[in-house]
């Protein structure tokens, strides 16, 4: 029974200095959670948010810490969740990981090399850091392999440490980052040809097309009969379109108004029919420059100014690459001389465009 | 359960399994199967098409150009026209709507040299077919259609689906491509030439002098003539003869020479030595005088008018100077004569 009591006294004995200590280490115990301060301004900066991509940067980007302990490692833990035990997010590896250059903010500017031993967690150390931390910190890892999710957020856990093997924890905070689906902007352009022939068109714009008869007036012999038709023409076609003419010279039943098939100066007292896309004849005074912002120009025979000519099947304007719309201008001539039979003398011309695509 | 039952049992459900995946084979080929027309389908290059005419709705010439992509021998191929160049093809109002479309000419480079033929069962589409080529097309395609109605609508954009199909039905194809076109509307050039007849008169007074016995009196006078009448003019002139009061001085009703000391009055339209009076017809016209009045020193004057200068077609101008002579002899009476002669072209157009 004595023994008993004596157990019980030595017993009791061994609480109140237990108690008694952890009263007096307990200003010690409040002072070492007191330093485990949240990181502040953290971010982790994705060089791009593709899941299942390699090769992936993670900047961490964060305000001056606030520990004055020197950091000899730091790590973040990538976790799916913040509650519970940390999953590593499916797909997330940082076995490849390097450090793309020596951090900011974490005390001496060298000597701190990655540790990639741990898949969930990207990891820098130096061992002989002895340096207080200060200004922002900065650290850049290459080669991490995102997680496979598209669209899936999920956590990095900051953790600094005073030792160089991720113990004894300094300070601390947590990022949320996100991987998400890529957007593919798609549109289709198809082949376009805008052509038009009238004797008006506002602009270059071919909804405004209008007219389709010229009328030279009277011929005489001691003046020129001049008129003129318009045609606006556009392409994405790869080599650009080329417009040919296509018609009969001036013809009156059985008579004809000679065409200039070669090419010629107007004459008046000669018989002569023909055209041009010149911007300024004087000789007769015809026709205007072609407007729009596209590339076409007049064919080589039919672009002179004061030169006219009419050949059917010839290639009168075109574009030898994708234009914007042109107008062009057609000018026609028409001389009589004295022995011209009289007459309504017309043609009907037809204007054909073909795009190369 | 005896065994044998048992095993009867396995093997019905092995046939159900066997059943269904044929079934599960036979629905993923048949969806598989339009796969290939899809996707191993390639971009002809190089493409255009030109049209013979672009009026609307007339019919005309269509030639397509192109580069195949691929070196599949081609059974078939169709030019479709729409109005968009992708997505669900609306057909063009008019193209082709009754498709009378021939082959121009055998096609070049598609693969055989023969044996294509035009196919126009599709109102809309241009279609060709060769079930036995078996060669490959080579370099750039030339495929020209005739007799192919354009589209309705003036200056209207339209778009020609091109495909190549490895079968002659225009099921699987091997390259497509599309192009554009336009239709335009016609310019109608017109010019008027009015009839045109120029006559003119240079005097309108001749002075013959004061006559004798001796000599003969002469002058001249000239007109300008020209048309463009199809059967060129005539001039005709009429006037009496030579008169003073009741005297007169006849007439030479048929080519004479002039002879003095006779009563003569007369005229012609050409050059002459008896007397020297007169000029030939001078000009770029093809006008001529009239016979009688066109031999050298013969005159010839009739009162009731006569025809003394022509052209058959349009003529340039000419000139003409007529020459007037007057003899007297001893008896004449004295007096001032006189006559006005009047000419008149007529143009015959």
């Amino acid at each position: 029974m004595k023994i008993i009591e004596n157990h019980k006294s030595k017993l009791r004995s061994i609480v109140y200095v237990l108690t008694a200590s952890l009263i007096g280490l307990s200003p010690f115990i409040s002072i070492s959670q007191a330093s485990a301060a949240q990181i502040t301004a953290r971010s982790v900066v994705l060089s791009t948010s593709v899941g299942d991509t390699s090769g992936v940067t993670y900047t961490l980007n964060t305000a001056a810490l606030p520990t004055s302990t020197a950091v000899k490692s730091l790590e973040i833990k990538f976790c799916s969740s913040l509650t519970g035990a940390c999953t590593t997010p499916a797909g997330f590896l940082a076995s490849s990981s390097t450090l793309s250059s020596q951090p900011t903010g974490l005390g001496s500017a060298s000597g701190w090399t990655v540790n990639a031993a741990t898949p969930g967690s990207l990891r820098i150390l130096n061992a002989s850091n002895s340096t207080v931390p200060s200004g922002v910190v900065t650290v850049v890892w290459g080669g991490v392999h995102n997680p496979t999710a598209t669209n899936a957020t999920f956590y990095g856990v900051i953790t600094t440490y005073s030792d160089s093997a991720w113990t004894t924890a300094i300070d601390s905070g947590t990022v949320a980052l996100s991987t998400s689906a890529q957007i593919q902007v798609a549109l289709t352009v198809d082949e376009t040809l805008t052509f038009c022939t009238g004797t008006s068109i506002t602009g270059e714009d071919c909804a405004t097309v209008a007219g389709n008869i010229v009328n030279l007036g009277k011929g005489s012999t001691t003046a020129t009969a001049t008129g003129t038709s318009v045609m606006a023409a556009s392409t994405n076609g790869s080599t650009g379109y080329s417009v040919t003419v296509n018609g009969t010279t001036l013809t009156s039943g059985s008579n004809t108004i000679a065409a200039l098939s070669t090419g010629g100066a107007s004459t008046v007292n000669n018989q002569q029919f023909g055209l041009n896309l010149a911007s300024a004849n004087t000789t007769p005074v015809i026709g205007s420059a072609k407007t729009g912002t596209g590339t076409a120009s007049a064919a080589t025979n039919y672009g002179t100014n004061n030169t006219f000519r009419f050949a059917t099947g010839e290639t009168v304007a075109s574009a030898s690459g994708p234009t914007n719309a042109n107008k062009f201008t057609i000018g026609y001539i028409a001389n009589i001389n004295g022995i011209t039979p009289p007459g309504l003398y017309s043609t009907i011309l037809t204007y054909v465009a073909t795009a190369n695509f | 359960m005896t065994n044998g039952a048992k095993q009867h049992m396995l093997k019905t459900k092995n046939v159900v399994h066997l059943k269904r995946a044929t079934y599960i084979l036979l629905a993923a080929i048949s969806v598989l199967a339009y796969f290939p027309t899809v996707v191993s389908a390639s971009q002809v290059t190089n493409r255009k098409v030109t049209m013979g005419s672009s009026v609307a709705g007339i019919n005309t010439t269509y030639q397509f150009i192109f580069t195949a992509a691929q070196s599949t021998a081609i059974k078939s191929a169709s030019f479709t026209a729409c109005t968009t160049a992708s997505g669900t093809c609306t057909p063009v109002v008019g193209f082709a709507d009754l498709n009378t479309s021939t082959l121009t000419a055998q096609p070049t480079n598609l693969g055989s040299a023969s044996g294509w033929t035009v196919d126009v069962s599709t109102v809309g589409s241009l279609r060709l077919k060769n079930t036995s080529n078996s060669t490959a097309p080579t370099g750039s395609q030339t495929v020209g259609f005739s007799n192919v109605k354009n589209p309705t609508a003036t200056n209207s954009t339209f778009f020609i689906r091109i495909a190549t199909f490895s079968d002659d039905t225009y099921t699987t194809a091997i390259d497509t491509g599309t192009v554009a076109a336009s239709t335009a509307g016609q310019i109608t050039v017109m010019a008027s030439v009015d009839e045109a007849l120029t006559f003119t008169l240079a005097n309108t007074a001749v002075d013959l002098g004061k006559l004798s016995i001796s000599s003969t009196g002469a002058g001249t006078s000239a007109m300008t003539v020209a048309t463009n009448a199809s059967t060129g003019y005539s001039v005709n002139y009429s006037g009496s003869t030579l008169t003073s009061g009741l005297n007169t001085i006849p007439a030479l009703s048929s080519p004479t020479a002039s002879v003095q000391n006779s009563k003569q009055f007369g005229i012609n339209l050409v050059s002459n030595t008896t007397p020297a009076v007169g000029s030939n017809v001078s000009g770029t016209g093809s006008g001529t005088v009239a016979t009688g009045y066109n031999t050298a020193n013969q005159f010839k004057f009739i009162p009731a008018g006569e025809v003394i200068a022509s052209a058959s077609v349009p003529t340039n101008s000419n000139v003409f100077t007529t020459s007037y002579i007057a003899n007297i002899d001893g008896v004449t009476a004295a007096g001032a004569y006189s006559t006005v002669v009047t000419y008149v072209a007529t143009a015959n157009f």
